[in-house]
């Protein structure tokens, strides 16, 4: 297959993410992406553009984050880039999701799911910019 | 996404619609929150339509489940579609919150008492066995507040174990002395007590009986009492026209449920409006000045001057008698339009969380709450009546009340006592 991209400009602002996931969907639809690549890709954006706005910056300007959509080979890449401060969500320890509902902390579960259903992910730091990257593949 | 509200085999159910993702957990939180609100502790969240959840809705799910374990209540996910259930599964949480054939034991209605409606509102009464009559005391002389004349030194320090429980102007300290700047409100009751420092603190002190750690007061003056209650009183005003019930008319229901002309009461309750004042200055350093004169008294009280909807989960002690005795007449004042008996009741404004239902534990609930959620003040309860300004009296909407018969035994030192 073609190798096809998609690179979607969100501004640092929680009101761009549906517009972004609404366009990744299209896209992916457009493409006969299955069902569980869709979700997947929609909660990448949300959880990993989430996290740039709510932890990335210090000042309260515009920034941009891009995220890149791809399918070759049955396989779809997504990356996300930003130029917020450096990051590796990759380092921090899986949540403990056999603690009793009580003692368990609420948050910490979005890079815990993306992990769990993607088949890979990456962190580089790279001309300033934090690179996150997943690869999923699918039949 | 869509929100339905259902009412299903005595579960609440909310049937969704859409996404629930970020940008629509908050709404779907505020359903849940209205449904809770209302009085609902076992809601369904039906998902067969919801094709998508990211973190943020699973955080509202865990938000809620832990709020309405705490009222024994639970939050159930329904018909989930098969990826919103592999995400809930991946998240661990899929067997806390999916619902299998079988209702839950937690569904079923708790035990009740014996049940009746005065003026729409619902009372549940429980005999509690081992109550008898409550056996009340009064401490110090708050005829001298008027004339700015209580002092450090006269105070009384009163331990406050689980069964005593007492209200007044009071502070914690190991000496006398180390409250005369800091005496205001306080009450005790299920082996806590709660005091609201007039140091230019902005939040309560407050102990917890732990082991050998009893909490102790100095207090200045105030009414205490020992001994069992003999009811628990259940109340919810949702069906009533107004949805809540004034202090004065539980009161009244109190009284008339005992047939008794003096009462104590420990309530818990979920509080529509709070009206009272809190002190802002210790009346031990009045220094023979009246806090009443004009201007002056805005100096010494906080008074809450328009009702507000933000609602609380509020613990109450005081005490009534229809016809005060000379003794006691100086500690009691009208409580509202709905009783001619007069009280004293100091309250305790906790952020809301829902109360479990039914017969529930003093001790343990007082415990529960002062170890999950901090006291934001303890003001002592006023009737308002004024035409046209007047804001009125404190409304409930539901909660539990601890009363029982009161004999005022007179002036004398208080004793703590062991159950």
């Amino acid at each position: 297959m073609e190798n096809q991209t998609l690179i979607l400009q969100v501004k640092n602002n929680f009101d761009d993410i549906p517009a972004a996931n609404e366009a990744a969907s299209v896209w992916l639809g457009d493409r006969n992406a299955p069902p569980a690549i869709d979700y997947l890709a929609n909660l990448a954006i949300e959880e990993l553009v989430t996290n740039c706005i709510k932890y990335g910056y210090d000042d309260a300007g515009e920034h941009q984050v891009q995220i890149t959509l791809s399918l070759a080979d049955s396989q779809m890449q997504l990356t996300v880039t930003d130029d917020g401060h450096a990051f590796n969500p990759l380092d921090l320890p899986p949540p403990d999701t056999n603690l009793p509902v009580e003692e368990r902390p609420i948050g910490g579960l979005g890079i815990h799911l993306l992990r769990q259903m993607s088949d890979r992910m990456e962190y580089v730091r790279i001309d300033g910019k934090n690179q996150l990257t997943l690869w999923k593949r699918y039949t | 996404m869509e929100i339905t509200p259902l009412a299903r085999e005595g579960r609440h159910e909310l049937q969704l619609k859409g996404r629930l993702d970020a940008n629509w957990a908050e709404h779907v939180g505020s359903a849940i929150e209205t449904a809770v609100r209302a009085g609902q502790h076992h809601i369904d969240l039906e998902f067969a339509q919801v094709d998508y959840i990211s973190s943020a809705g699973i955080r509202i799910l865990l938000k809620y489940h832990k709020q309405l374990l705490t009222a024994r209540g639970a939050l159930r996910v329904v018909k989930p579609t098969a990826s919103v259930l592999a995400v809930l599964e991946l998240s661990g949480i899929a067997t806390l919150l999916v619902a299998n054939a079988t209702p839950t034991p937690a569904a079923q209605a708790p035990a009740a008492g014996r049940t009746w409606k005065r003026e729409e509102v619902t009372f549940e009464s429980h005999a509690l066995g081992t109550g008898g009559t409550l056996e009340g005391r009064l401490v110090g002389h708050p005829e001298k507040f008027s004339k700015g004349q209580l002092s450090a030194a006269e105070s009384q320090r009163i331990r406050f174990g689980a069964g005593l429980f007492g209200v007044g102007l009071g502070a914690f300290g190991s000496e006398q002395e180390d409250g005369s700047g800091r005496f205001g409100e306080f009450l005790a009751a299920g082996g806590a007590a709660l005091a609201q420092p007039t140091d230019g603190s902005s939040v309560p002190d407050f102990q917890v009986t732990e082991g050998q750690l009893v909490p102790e007061v100095n207090v200045l003056y105030g009414l205490t009492a020992s001994g069992s209650f003999s009811r628990l009183l259940r109340f919810e005003a949702a069906s009533s026209p107004r949805g809540t019930i004034p202090l004065a008319n539980l009161v009244e229901a109190a009284l008339e449920e005992l047939r008794a002309d003096a009462a104590g009461f420990v309530i818990v309750a979920e509080s529509a409006s709070l009206v009272g004042a809190t002190l802002r200055q210790s009346p031990a350093r009045a220094n023979g000045k009246s806090p009443w004169s004009f201007p002056g008294v805005r100096d010494w009280l906080s008074f809450t001057t328009e009702r507000t909807d933000e609602r609380h989960l509020a613990l109450i002690v005081g005490f009534v008698e229809r016809k005060p005795l000379p003794d006691s007449a100086p500690f009691l004042r009208p409580i509202g339009p709905g009783t001619q008996a007069q009280g004293h009741f100091h309250a305790a404004a906790f952020p809301y969380r829902p109360l479990p239902k039914g017969n529930i534990p003093l001790t343990e609930s007082i415990a529960t709450l002062l170890g999950t959620e901090s006291a934001q003040t303890v003001l002592h309860l006023l009737t308002d009546e004024r035409p046209f300004e007047g804001v009125g009296q404190t409304d409930l909407m539901r909660g539990a009340c601890w009363v029982g018969p009161l004999k005022l035994l007179g002036r004398g030192p208080s004793t703590s006592h062991t159950p």
